[in-house]
């Protein structure tokens, strides 16, 4: 699979494929979660690929709606059921939606691993 | 006469008490929801950037940027999130607007409120009092949880929004309900979140934070 984007009115999504990373930038607050088609494709098509191991860098996104927090759990617990990979959600204690819903998401879901870093 | 109902910590009379407030006013059926969305977002980013300036900080300490900071983007997801919920579920056929407030409160601490007014019809007025039933009485890592299963089984799954404010946010949500027209039925529905921040052991500005 080749690197990828997808560029938003106010956010911008990279895909690297070397290091199986998703990057998150800028804010994302789409109309419901239809309207997070691309990231949901981008984000199936690499499961497709059985890699066993998905990073979301998500530091640099520094504001996401609910609908947004659905599609992240939603590709959490995909992964969850498919038992063969896991997921490293890399964010920012600098960013507060990351420091109050990654926390919980990660207590709901102990099979994801939360690195918290320094935003780049 | 009316039937109101109230739910969860709801507090009436709020323009009373005030400190200071902002009260923003949309009739959602004037331009389509999608042209509208964006609107959100803006409204969420206002509210938040002007409230801070009303906060109780000492800005020459900079322990008090990070708290500022988490105060404002609070707000931002919360307003946001009202907003959105707001726009989606609103009875356009009732011409009622949308209002939106924010207002602080000082009570041994800082209390920020917001909240939110829209039409409903009777059938999400069902699906609102279903589920204020069930935040308000299911345990609410269990409801987050089975709320997010849900969204994977590709159900709507309403209210992530509300269930993040209150165990990610630990907000206060409460709601009231006010019928005001039986045929066909219409009924205002105020959602009210809750923010407080203790007075701690920090003096800021003659405050304790």
């Amino acid at each position: 699979m080749d690197s990828k984007q997808i560029q938003g009115e106010s956010y911008l999504i990279s895909y690297d494929p070397a290091t199986v990373t998703v990057n998150c930038q800028g804010t994302m607050r789409n109309m419901g979660m239809q309207a997070y088609g691309p990231l949901e494709d981008l984000l199936t098509e690499i499961m497709g690929e059985e890699p066993s191991q998905i990073t979301l860098d998500l530091r640099g996104l520094k504001l996401l709606n609910s609908a947004g927090i659905r599609v992240l759990s939603k590709f959490i617990i995909q992964v969850r059921n498919r038992k063969t990979m896991r997921v490293v959600l890399k964010g920012s204690k600098e960013v507060t939606w990351q420091e109050s819903s990654l926390t919980n998401l990660k207590r709901l879901m102990p099979m994801a691993l939360l690195e918290w870093e320094e935003e780049r | 006469m009316n039937q109101i109902d109230t739910f969860g910590e709801f507090i009436d009379n709020l323009v009373e008490d005030y400190c200071e407030f902002l009260v923003l006013g949309f009739s959602p059926s004037s331009i389509p929801i999608q042209r509208r969305w964006k609107n959100n977002g803006l409204s969420a980013n206002f509210v938040a950037d002007y409230l801070v300036t009303f906060l109780p900080f000492d800005r020459s300490k900079t322990e008090n940027h990070r708290i500022e900071r988490k105060i404002k983007e609070s707000v931002n997801y919360i307003a946001n999130e009202l907003l959105e919920n707001a726009m989606k579920f609103n009875d356009m056929k009732s011409n009622c607007p949308i209002k939106f407030g924010v207002h602080t409160l000082e009570d041994n601490g800082l209390i920020i409120v917001l909240n939110v007014q829209n039409s409903v019809d009777a059938s999400h007025y069902q699906k609102l009092r279903g589920f204020i039933d069930d935040i308000l009485t299911i345990e609410p890592d269990d409801f987050y949880m089975q709320q997010l299963e849900r969204s994977v089984e590709g159900d709507t799954a309403p209210g992530i929004g509300l269930i993040s404010m209150k165990n990610d946010y630990a907000a206060k949500l409460g709601w009231k309900l006010e019928t005001i027209q039986q045929d066909p039925f219409v009924a205002m529905a105020t959602t009210m979140v809750q923010l407080e921040y203790k007075y701690g052991e920090r003096e800021v500005e003659g405050r304790r934070f």
